[in-house]
């Protein structure tokens, strides 16, 4: 249970609605729980007076707050704004009978059109907004459901599907859109790859995957899709693979649904499933985005602080894993503070690294202190 | 405080109350959730609040317990103003200051906390100084002892009730 205190803990307020509901669930449950959180409240707090290097002297601040005119200044223009603003109140209380009658009014007409919308997408869904797009070869404007259709040309096509949903999609694609009961849309990706923006119930399918995002905004990308047969392709035998899918997210959170399994990504996170020609997944692997903020270089590997300047992660790549720096091949040392880093971590691990990509801003050649040399 | 009291007087009153109530009103403040950083201008407001509405306070009234109220009403307000989750937070705080205590004593003493600090093991107490002292942050030691900053985070909450029970056990705080 302690675990969704985490984030009371650790001192965050700003928690998510989610999170909010999961942390005072525990606490009504447990009265245990929380004088367990309300001893480690006031034991951080003890440890910080003890133990703080410029010790505040709090009764003499008290002091000098109480015997500051300004304080008093600012309480008696504090007391004044009250005065108006209960004045402004009792104002708006006398016109509230009026208001409340126009205010029902437009919640009516409010709800009957959102009901009308929900139930009937609006006329530009499905509708493309940039770009060439083909259905058995011909140029449509507007994408008829549970056809299949195919990006066409040299430009991403920009689609709106579903209430506010949107996806780019890029040459080549292949996907089909469906509607389903409650009005909102699921685009089923077959090829190619695209950026969508997921509002409501919208979601995208691909194959026994399907993702469904809060406010998301994600690329995703079907890559590698293979449909010879062992047979024309023997080499490709031992490695059942069909297809993958690559999910990350850029803002918002995305929940995705794989054979009875659900999973959460948040902003930066990756996730690649492997699926085999029976549409199981094979593997999955969770990855992570973000900038190196700090490198600490251990005896056998490298601990790097990802993420951005709100929150960051611990990522521990082995020494002597081969990482891939600007395009090249290089060692694990040469990252530095400031590179862009697209790590995979290992299977079931969210820590260990087993594959990274770095941009670097400058070039590794380029880097202060480094000679040039490789 | 009588009706003919000096201003003198007063303030040597308000001087003592909050000297004598200031460590023990701060850790009730941050007993409900109140970040430490702001923990101070919380029991600020408290006081001053204290200090202009003394005259109108009536006789007989534990201070202390006058105390109390107000930085709950006052911490109550802290999450009303400062974050979007208010409702849940105030109502977290509620039940945080609500529950009984089983702890003796409920805060702990600096002097039993000083002792309780000593008896640590060293490595221990670094990690405490470099947090608490050194102002370095549980994602930075997170990173310099290969750990997930959630598993340093409970790293610092076993410290913290090793120390609650030390403190329980040592005769200087009963």
């Amino acid at each position: 249970m302690k675990e969704h205190l985490l984030a009371l803990l650790t001192g965050r307020l700003e928690l998510d609605e989610e999170e909010a509901a999961r942390a005072l669930a525990a606490l009504q449950a447990s009265p245990e729980l929380c004088r367990w959180l309300r001893a480690q409240y006031r034991m951080d707090a003890a440890l910080s007076l003890a133990l703080r290097a410029d010790p505040v002297d709090f009764p003499n601040r008290i002091r000098a707050a109480a015997a500051n005119p300004a304080t008093e200044d600012f309480l008696a223009r504090l007391q004044q704004a009250r005065a108006q603003r209960l004045q402004l109140q009792a104002r708006m209380r006398r016109r509230q009978g009026v208001f409340a009658a126009v205010a029902a009014l437009l919640i009516v007409g409010l709800c009957g059109a959102l009901a009308w919308v929900s139930l009937h997408p609006d006329a530009s869904s499905n509708q493309v907004l940039v770009g060439q797009v083909q259905v058995n070869r011909q140029d449509v404007h507007q994408i008829p459901l549970d056809q299949d259709f195919t990006v066409t040309g040299s430009h991403t096509a920009v689609i709106s599907f579903g209430h506010d949903s949107q996806v780019e999609l890029t040459p080549s694609s292949q996907a089909s859109l469906h509607a389903n009961t409650d009005g909102s849309r699921n685009c089923e990706l077959d090829a190619g790859s695209g950026t969508f923006s997921l509002h409501g119930a919208s979601r995208i399918n691909a194959g026994t995957a399907s993702v469904s995002g809060e406010n998301a905004q994600l690329p995703t990308q079907v890559i590698a899709q293979w449909s010879a047969t062992p047979r024309q392709a023997p080499q490709l035998a031992a490695n059942p693979a069909l297809r993958s899918l690559e999910i990350s997210v850029n803002s918002g959170k995305a929940q995705i649904v794989c054979e009875h399994q659900s999973q959460v990504l948040h902003p930066h996170e990756t996730l690649i499933l492997e699926m085999t020609a029976k549409h199981t997944v094979a593997t999955s692997h969770r990855g992570f985005k973000g900038t190196v903020w700090a490198v600490a270089n251990q005896v056998a590997d490298l601990a790097l602080a990802v993420g951005d300047a709100r929150s960051q992660r611990t990522c521990i790549i082995p020494k002597d894993l081969v990482v891939e720096i600007d395009g090249q091949k290089a060692d694990p040392l040469d990252i530095r503070r400031g590179d862009a880093i697209d790590v995979q971590f290992a299977p079931n691990r969210t820590d260990l690294v087993s594959a990274a990509r770095i941009t670097t801003s400058h070039g590794l050649t380029d880097r202060p202190g480094e000679g040039g040399a490789r | 405080m009588t009706p003919d009291a000096t201003p003198a007087d007063d303030a040597r009153w308000f001087d003592q109350v909050v000297r004598e109530t200031h460590y023990r009103l701060r850790l009730t403040i941050a007993g409900m959730g109140v970040p430490i950083s702001d923990v101070d201008d919380v029991a600020q407001e408290v006081y001053l609040d204290l200090s202009r509405s003394r005259a109108r306070i009536p006789a007989g009234v534990d201070i202390a317990q006058w105390l109390h109220g107000m930085a709950r009403n006052c911490s109550y307000e802290y999450f009303r103003r400062h974050t979007r989750q208010h409702k849940r937070l105030v109502a977290m705080a509620e039940l945080l200051e609500l529950t009984p205590s089983e702890e003796t004593p409920s805060v702990p003493a600096v002097d039993a906390l000083t002792q309780c600090l000593e008896r640590l093991r060293p490595e221990q107490r670094e990690l405490l100084e470099a947090h608490y002292r050194h102002g370095r942050s549980i994602a930075e030691l997170a990173l310099e002892h290969k750990r997930m900053a959630t598993a340093m985070h409970m790293v610092f909450a076993r410290l913290r009730e090793i120390l609650k029970r030390c403190i329980q056990t040592t005769p200087e705080a009963t």
